[in-house]
């Protein structure tokens, strides 16, 4: 199973009336539709709002959903046209200017700049977790470099990887869960030394 | 070691490789283990550090804002841009919709809206009396010819003011023989708009003017002298 279509299962358990599969989805590709609104919507408050909207088109429209495309791919395109409609109405509606306004309060400065990857607060936060990741994989046994590897990186499925590295499925799904083990770990340290990211990741 | 196994099926659930049955119990579970919920965050994010995808991108606790909107009601979920259209809508339905009363109103003459019943139609269809308004204007002696009267052309469907129009000319062409009182009462009734009623109470006045003179002549004619 390649990484586009990874996402499947959770989609189908969606469609047969599990929303927590939902939540999963959310949990898994919430950063990266934030970061992809911020694109259109540069107020990380107004840019969260967007993307709320558009998960919760996504997860209205998803009984439509055939998986003609990857679950990202459809999702992208409904946060692209959710922070699009976003940006009109923006221009017309003077509501959201006052709200730009109330975030002058120092209080919500620091975490819209926290969490606005562009400022120097968001960029070290980003920093942080992607050295922290990278050093974690340069530390992983070959084996287990390797295989986290190829699936993240490559896409490839347990399949593949157990084709390409001459070993059992089962050998790669647990070569993949240790080195996600072990590099989880190290991210933990990251969490736990107060760098405020949430109860979701501890 | 259960807890290992468990986490051993997150990492492959991430990865869409676990087998339909295991990742039904492994929802379930993930649904109410906030503590397994965030395994899969932190899986997912490894994933997302390592292609160099963002990773600082939401804030805390938006995926449970998200799930919380879901569960919401419709109606109460909706954002502040949406409630804003909703509000936008119903605002112009509402002026759709008084627009609406008012011409229906108006076209049954409601004087209490201060609109006056087709006043454009009564003045289009109004009868000019030829050569007797310049002349009552300028103060020039009336002619001895008698007053024609034209009857306007029809105006085919829809107006309803053509008629109290036609009447009032009607009255100005014949209102040397009709008595002042009558003929006051009758305008009155029939004239609705006011500026309309100005004019034909000038023309009247000609009207009654030329009358005195035409009298006054026929009186001059016969050495009457008067009172």
């Amino acid at each position: 199973m390649s990484a586009d279509s990874s996402d499947l299962g959770l989609v189908q358990r969606v469609q047969g009336g599990d929303r927590a599969a939902f939540d999963l989805l959310v949990l898994k590709y919430q950063h990266k539709v934030v970061k992809l609104v911020q694109r259109y919507v540069r107020d990380p408050s107004d840019a969260e709002d967007v993307a709320q909207d558009a998960f919760i088109k996504a997860y209205k429209a998803l009984p439509r959903f055939r998986g003609d495309s990857a679950f990202y791919t459809w999702l992208y395109r409904i946060a692209i046209n959710t922070a699009k409609n976003a940006l009109a109405s923006r221009k017309r509606s003077p509501v959201s200017l006052e709200r730009e306004n109330d975030h002058g309060e120092e209080s919500q400065d620091v975490v819209s700049r926290l969490r606005d990857p562009e400022t120097p607060e968001g960029l070290a936060l980003t920093e942080e977790i992607r050295n922290t990741v990278n050093a974690a994989i340069e530390s992983l046994p070959h084996d287990l470099r390797t295989a986290i590897v190829l699936r993240e990186l490559e896409g490839m499925s347990y399949e593949e990887i157990s084709q390409s590295m001459d070993c059992p499925v089962g050998t790669v799904r647990s070569r993949i869960f240790r080195a996600r083990e072990a590099i989880d770990r190290q991210l933990k340290v990251v969490f736990d030394g107060g760098l405020g990211r949430s109860e979701e990741l501890q | 070691m259960i807890h290992e196994e468990l986490e051993s099926q997150v990492s492959a659930m991430l990865d869409g490789e676990l087998p339909a049955p295991e990742c039904e119990l492994l929802s379930r579970r993930l649904a109410r283990d906030p503590a397994l919920r965030a395994r899969w965050s932190r899986y997912a994010l490894i994933g997302a550090a390592m292609r160099s995808e963002p990773v600082a991108g939401a804030s805390a606790g938006f995926a449970g804002r998200v799930s919380e909107a879901i569960a919401r009601p419709s109606t109460a979920r909706r954002s502040t841009h949406v409630a804003w259209k909703a509000m936008l809508g119903s605002v112009m339905v509402a002026g759709v919709a008084g627009v609406a009363v008012l011409v229906m109103r108006a076209d049954i003459g409601d004087p209490s809206l201060g609109l006056e019943p087709q006043p454009i139609v009564v003045a289009s269809q109004r009868a000019e009396l030829p050569g007797r308004s310049a002349r009552a204007d300028s103060g020039e002696p009336a002619s001895n010819e008698p007053a024609s009267y034209v009857v306007p052309p029809s105006p085919g469907k829809g107006s309803v003011a053509v008629l109290p129009a036609q009447l009032a000319n009607y009255v100005l062409a014949h209102s040397e023989y009709s008595s002042p009182l009558t003929r006051s009462g009758l305008l009155s009734s029939v004239v609705s708009n006011e500026q309309f009623a100005a004019e034909v109470a000038a023309q009247q006045a000609a009207a009654q003017r030329r009358a005195e003179q035409q009298q006054q002549q026929v009186q001059a004619a016969e050495g009457y002298a008067g009172p």
